[in-house]
């Protein structure tokens, strides 16, 4: 727990640090919007001192190579395999612009 | 982000939404489409805030709900075992009414009029509908246990709506002495939370190892299968052998009658139990408002359109939670929040004209089994045709290393706090 929550702040230092990639141009961020509502029942809206990470934090590269990784089974957690697994490229893409959007929102890079 | 541009995010086109963004208030109250959500629970606190927020006021979303605090189900079984207080698993509505402006009536819905769009309070006072949402949770079927009513599960809880019920059976556990028989009755499916009786199990033999080690649990059953049961089984005869025996139906578990007086608990097999504490779960169906709206089929549960969660019986209409016949789905609180956007989406698309995109579903089933070990099951869903299908699923495994188990414990109470916030935050 204490590991995952250093990663987080160290991700949430990236992020903010200005090092997440530019919004994929192919990405829908409303419809990413939609997909995220799947998200915001595991994922904190912030930051907590809990075992999931806020998406919103995530660099957008960090991010899309993540979920490819639970889709080939790279990344181990199951949970996130099988949401993964449901994503599709635009699916992915979307989900990338829309948290990329949110980091804007909130002041990120 | 500024709540102006989340609304322009969501590509709201229809003129009626733009127009009622930017209109005085006074005039947005007497034009703007009413929802009325019955029902306060995982789904319908979750399609209340949801509606008000993305609809940025566009939309009036009245909440009917009788009580004004809401206590979880999931997770009253950490209750139950003495690791989490009633207090943090019980959650306000004040930020659905304070940060989105959802009216709560604290009221009861009495009746329904799907022809003239109207629900009626127990007040008397009438809410007409553009778009209704029906999210009742479960009622009993007090008929199906000879001698337990809603009397009867004062002495011996159901605890399977949370709060009262739930603190009554962790009082009647302190109270039981070293040695004690607690009897623990799984209901027949469906029923909510699949794996909440087995759960409940091992966390009450948690509580029992630790300060009343000579106790039995006999968890008298009415199936001869059930949720996770490599898991359970597997935890049970690690964690706690010799406490916990498992009477399936085959074997004559079911219980057919009680004697709350006597304290016995009788099985179909023909054995009477005397029980110290007795957790009876009685067999299930929709709510009953559901029911007095003519929104149930005959088996007593709600049909839905698994593209958007409408009821297949009355227009303007949704059902959504345990209420409804979800297929795939289990009835639980994350079935129900998942439901819950496909829903809010649906009602925004229909009103406002907002963008719609194709029904996604998601469940995911954490349990608890002993301090540092929890399992999950879970699964994707799509619409099909006729009913909603499972995409993707998956489930923990018994021979899992104990840092799995004990970082998906971790996650567990990570999701509680997020799905949480999610419903009333």
């Amino acid at each position: 727990m204490t590991r995952a929550r250093a990663i987080v702040a160290t991700l949430a230092g990236v992020s903010l640090l200005g090092l997440a990639g530019p919004v994929r141009g192919e990405g829908d961020p409303a419809y990413g919007e939609y997909l995220a509502n799947e998200c915001t029942a595991c994922h904190p809206p912030d930051v907590t001192d809990g075992v999931i990470p806020p998406l919103w934090m995530l660099p957008t590269d960090y991010f899309i190579e993540a979920l490819k990784a639970y889709q080939t089974g790279e990344r181990e957690n199951p949970v996130m395999q099988a949401v993964a697994r449901a994503l599709g490229d635009e699916e992915i893409a979307s989900l990338a612009a829309y948290f990329a959007y949110l980091r804007e929102q909130k002041g990120g890079s | 982000m500024s709540r102006l541009t989340r609304r322009g995010l969501l590509g709201t086109t229809a003129v009626l939404g733009v127009g009622l963004v930017a209109a005085p208030h006074v005039l947005r109250a007497q034009t703007r489409p009413k929802v009325v959500v019955i029902g306060g629970g995982a789904g319908g606190a979750t399609v209340a805030k949801y509606v008000a927020r993305d609809s940025k006021g566009a939309i009036e979303v009245a909440l009917v709900e009788p009580k004004e605090t809401y206590t979880t189900c999931f997770y009253s079984n950490l209750y139950l075992a003495g690791w989490r207080s009633l207090e943090s698993i019980t959650h306000r509505y004040v930020n659905l009414v304070e940060k989105y402006g959802v009216i709560h009536y604290r009221d009861m819905a009495v009746d329904v009029d799907t022809g003239k769009k109207v629900v009626r309070l127990a007040s008397g006072r009438e809410l007409p509908y553009d778009k209704l949402v029906v999210a009742p949770g479960i009622d009993f079927r007090f008929d199906t246990i000879e001698g337990y009513d809603e009397a009867a599960s004062m002495d011996m809880p159901h605890a399977y709506q949370a709060g009262e019920q739930t603190a009554l059976l962790r009082t009647q556990l302190e109270a039981m002495e070293d040695g004690g028989t607690v009897v623990i009755a799984p209901p027949p499916n469906p029923y909510r939370c699949p794996p909440g009786p087995y759960e409940r199990t091992s966390l009450i033999a948690n509580y029992l190892k630790k300060t009343k080690p000579k106790s039995k649990i006999l968890v008298c059953d009415s199936k001869d299968k059930f949720s996770k049961q490599a898991l359970f089984q597997d935890a049970w005869q690690r964690y706690y052998d010799g406490m916990i025996e498992w009477i399936p139906g085959e074997l004559g578990g079911r219980v057919v009658k009680v004697d709350t007086k006597a304290m016995t608990v009788t099985l179909e097999g023909g054995d009477v139990i005397k029980a110290s504490v007795a957790n009876i779960i009685p067999a299930q169906k929709a709510g009953w408002i559901a029911h007095r709206a003519g929104l149930a089929n005959d088996s007593g549960w709600c049909p839905i359109d698994p593209d958007s969660m409408a009821s297949t019986v009355a227009q303007d209409v949704y059902v959504l939670g345990d209420a409804s016949i979800a297929s795939k789905m289990p009835k639980s609180g994350f079935a129900a929040n998942s439901q819950a956007k496909v829903v809010a989406m649906d009602i925004r698309h229909q009103l406002l004209g907002d963008k719609r995109f194709p029904a996604r579903y998601r469940n995911t089933c954490w349990s608890s089994v002993a301090d540092n070990d929890a399992v999950k099951v879970g699964a994707s869903y799509k619409a099909g045709e006729t009913q909603i299908e499972v995409v993707d699923k998956f489930i923990s495994q018994v021979d899992e290393p104990p840092e799995v188990r004990a970082q998906t414990r971790a996650e567990a109470d990570a999701w509680y706090d997020s799905i949480t916030q999610d419903m009333f935050a």
